[in-house]
């Protein structure tokens, strides 16, 4: 396997009002060797995609959600015979100085890197829970061990990236790429990130837990 | 003698007579679906009113009572809406997905 440069990876940034972290994102990216940077606008009701600068900018007229926005970069990053994505969230919660990290364990031989936030007292409670109920369903039905099922900070391979393309639109999003992966039996690695929360009111919280439960246990059942 | 529950039965199944036939003017379904809907809505409108009519139905259904046949038969009838309702709303979800990606792709901006 030739060995992945920067330049063959594609950088999907999924975003949703973040106009307050998105220029910030993007410098951080581009400091970090990465030029191929997709910004996801999924219909941004502040001036997001007004600010997205040296960066492809493809937007949404109506808000999908953001497994439909990180399909969206996905399609077209394939259209550009990406070697590789690296899938992070447009509000600064991924640290983009950890990019070249995801890229050394895919030259690694792993053909998807899950990014595993440490939990620490910051993480709020609810989401903690929910990362636990989840993790241990995903273990169970589709035996992929990862600590955080549900961090959005991943890298794959463009090969690993159509074989778990997922049809979910919503936050949902994440679990279903590992139930693929579990299911294709892609390699897969986990390295930990660093654990950034600006609101601790915004992602997934426990309630989500018992969602993704459900469709977990739906996809294991009917795919 | 006539009940209550069959006078508020009777006006809710007029409006819903009055409102089908005016979705029906505004071209919201053609005039096959526009009778459908009248037929269900008489055969509601008699079961209700005329619940002696259907007392040879009830017998054969084993029912006692023509509520209990009404109620039973507008249970089944709301499941199977709700569940085409349900088949409807995810595949358009899914073309309205596909159209805003294929509009996002078309129209990038580098």
């Amino acid at each position: 396997m030739t060995r992945l440069k920067k330049t063959d990876c594609w950088i999907i940034v999924s975003a949703y009002n973040e106009s307050r972290h998105i220029q910030d994102v993007i410098k951080r990216i581009r400091e970090q060797g990465f030029s191929s940077i997709i910004v996801v606008d999924d219909a941004s009701r502040d001036k997001t995609s007004e600010l997205v600068k040296n960066a492809v900018l493809l937007q949404h007229i109506i808000n999908c959600g953001k497994g439909a926005a990180m399909r969206t970069g996905a399609t077209y990053a394939l259209k550009q015979s990406a070697k590789a994505v690296i899938f992070i969230d447009g509000d600064g919660q991924h640290a983009p100085e950890e990019l070249p990290r995801f890229l050394n364990e895919l030259n690694s031989g792993a053909s998807i890197v899950f990014g595993a936030r440490r939990e620490t007292r910051k993480m709020p409670i609810q989401r903690r829970l929910g990362k636990i109920l989840v993790r241990n369903a995903v273990r169970i039905l589709y035996k992929v061990r990862v600590h955080d099922v549900l961090s959005g900070y991943r890298a794959l391979t463009a090969h690993a990236l159509n074989k778990v393309m997922w049809t979910s639109s919503d936050y949902t999003v994440e679990s279903e790429m590992i139930a693929n992966a579990g299911r294709e039996n892609v390699r897969y690695s986990e390295i930990t990130i660093s654990t950034i929360y600006h609101d601790k009111y915004k992602g997934v919280n426990f309630l989500h837990g018992f969602i993704i439960l459900g469709k977990l246990l739906w996809w294991k059942v009917t795919r | 003698m006539v009940l209550p529950v069959q006078i508020g039965g009777a006006i809710f199944i007029l409006v819903m007579l009055y409102l089908t036939f005016l979705f029906y003017k505004k071209d919201h379904y053609d005039r096959n679906v526009f009778a459908f809907w009248v037929f269900i809505w008489c055969i509601a409108f008699l079961m209700l009113s005329f619940p002696s009519l259907f007392t040879g139905l009830t017998e054969s259904l084993d029912v006692a009572r023509i509520t209990d046949l009404y109620v039973s038969v507008a249970l089944m009838f709301v499941m199977a809406v709700t569940f085409f309702n349900f088949l409807y709303v995810k595949r358009n979800e899914r073309k309205l997905e596909a159209i805003v990606q294929k509009l996002a792709l078309d129209r990038v901006k580098k």
